[in-house]
């Protein structure tokens, strides 16, 4: 199978532990359908540390919403409130916000005779809660699952998210509060090859998260004796995994676009999902 | 190791039991003294079942009575599709799945029973909608019917356990979450 690596293995990204742990639908279904065409896949803590800062904690966010207010109803202004932006389809705001399939839909019509003091805005809410208490935690459990943790972060703790008896989750530390961060040292061993994404740059889509991964990049490869700030770690983003994936493995990944660029500069294949199951 | 005393009120469950020939009076009630369990040669076990504790599932309003009446209906409905399907008849099994996720969705109601009981009733609650009309495959009719025997005898369920349960079933390629969960992710995931 030409697509594959020449040693079957894989490396992922972010977008990946994310569709793979997260999403029950298309995108989930393609993660996971994609990492089963290897047999060794490996997954770098610096992913776990995106996911745990990024997505996750956007759902821990909405879980302590439906933890802490009464309806569901208000959980959906909170979520409107935070996350209207453009890219989000109004088909996906009308699913949640109907909530078509909620069990509370489903209930014997003496309901509220027999099992007096249950509201539908309550039912509702309950349900929402206890579905994304159960998600997060499956979701964080399935990290260690979906491939070998590899690239250790010397400077970064990776600490179980925990349910507390207050009824909401903790999910710190997210950061890893240091001067300079861990990945300075092995990465400035690679001043050749930051050169060369630095000048495949102009072949990445244009916008401030790019203008920011190329900043961080320079500061690398100009003043390699200089501390790497937290926030230009964080720059760093998709050109972390294109350093740190192994030169005979696949790095797979939902962002091609934006990796693909920074991989072929040193001979890393991209891939993603739909790719891998089209062409095996 | 000194014998420790203590007092002890002690219920013979039995009297309780409808094939019992004594009356449950207050007077049947006694005193003994109370030796440490370990103690084999004097300890004799007395076991307690739900069914002793809460009675006949068949009837009574209390919250357990009636999850568990539930779970029995719901067990007996896709014991009843497996059978089916055995005997190649997959509108039979079909129609008894759906008669097990119809009164299903009434066990939410009964969620103070534990967070676990509530997490494991969404979860299986999803996976019947999510397959859409479609059959259940063998596997995944015995994965219920395993489940639902699983609740009715752990019906104070913590929630770890729970995620297990959930997973078992998405092993079998059920899905339990809902299908607003992509719209969810679409939301609350940002641009990739």
């Amino acid at each position: 199978m030409k697509y594959l690596s020449k040693t079957n293995r894989v490396f992922l990204d972010t977008t990946i532990l994310v569709d793979a742990v997260l999403k029950s639908g298309v995108e989930g279904d393609n993660a996971r359908k994609a990492l089963a065409k290897y047999k060794e896949r490996l997954l770098p803590q610096y992913a776990i540390k995106e996911f745990k800062a990024g997505a996750l904690r956007n759902y821990i966010w909405l879980h302590t919403k439906s933890a802490t207010l009464r309806t569901y109803d208000e959980i959906m202004t909170a979520l409107t409130r935070m996350w209207a932006r453009p890219s989000v389809s109004g088909t996906a705001w009308r699913a949640i916000r109907d909530f078509e399939h909620s069990i509370s839909s489903r209930l014997p019509s003496d309901y509220t005779t027999r099992y007096p003091g249950q509201t539908l805005g309550e039912i509702q809410r309950a349900e929402i809660e206890l579905w994304l208490r159960t998600l997060i935690l499956r979701a964080w459990r399935k990290r260690t699952k979906i491939g070998t943790i590899v690239r250790p972060l010397t400077c970064y703790s990776e600490v179980d998210i925990k349910f507390t008896k207050n009824g909401i989750f903790e999910d710190e530390p997210i950061k890893c509060d240091v001067q300079d961060c861990c990945l300075r040292a092995p990465f400035v061993k690679r001043s050749v090859d930051i050169g060369k994404l630095l000048a495949n740059f102009d072949k990445l889509p244009r916008k401030k998260e790019t203008g920011r991964r190329k900043e961080a990049l320079d500061h690398l490869h100009r003043t390699p004796n200089r501390p790497l700030s937290e926030k230009q770690c964080k720059a760093l983003g998709d050109a972390v995994f294109v350093l740190q994936c192994p030169s005979d493995a696949t790095l797979m990944t939902t962002n091609v676009a934006d990796h693909g660029p920074l991989a072929d500069a040193i001979g890393i294949i991209t891939l993603a999902p739909a790719s891998i199951i089209a062409n095996s | 190791m000194a014998e420790q005393q203590a007092k002890a009120e002690v219920i013979d469950l039995s009297r309780f039991r409808e094939t019992h020939p004594q009356s449950s009076s207050i007077s049947s009630q006694r005193t003994v003294s109370v030796v440490p369990v370990d103690r084999d040669d004097q300890h004799t076990l007395l076991q307690t079942t739900l069914d002793d504790l809460y009675g006949d599932a068949r009837d009574g309003s209390d919250l357990v009575q009636v999850a568990r009446r539930i779970l029995l209906e719901c067990e007996q409905h896709i014991l009843a599709a497996i059978d089916a399907a055995s005997k190649d008849d997959p509108l039979g099994a079909d129609l008894e799945a759906s008669r097990a996720f119809a009164i299903w969705p009434e066990l939410f109601l009964c969620r103070s029973i534990s967070e676990g009981l509530g997490a494991a009733v969404l979860g299986i609650h999803y996976a019947y909608l999510n397959a859409v009309g479609d059959l259940f495959s063998n596997k995944q009719l015995q994965q219920l019917a395993d489940s639902v025997a699983f609740l009715v005898q752990n019906p104070f369920l913590n929630f770890d356990r729970a995620l297990d349960l959930l997973d078992d079933l998405d092993d079998c390629g059920l899905k339990v979450d809902p299908p607003e969960a992509s719209a969810l992710g679409e939301i609350l995931v940002q641009d990739q």
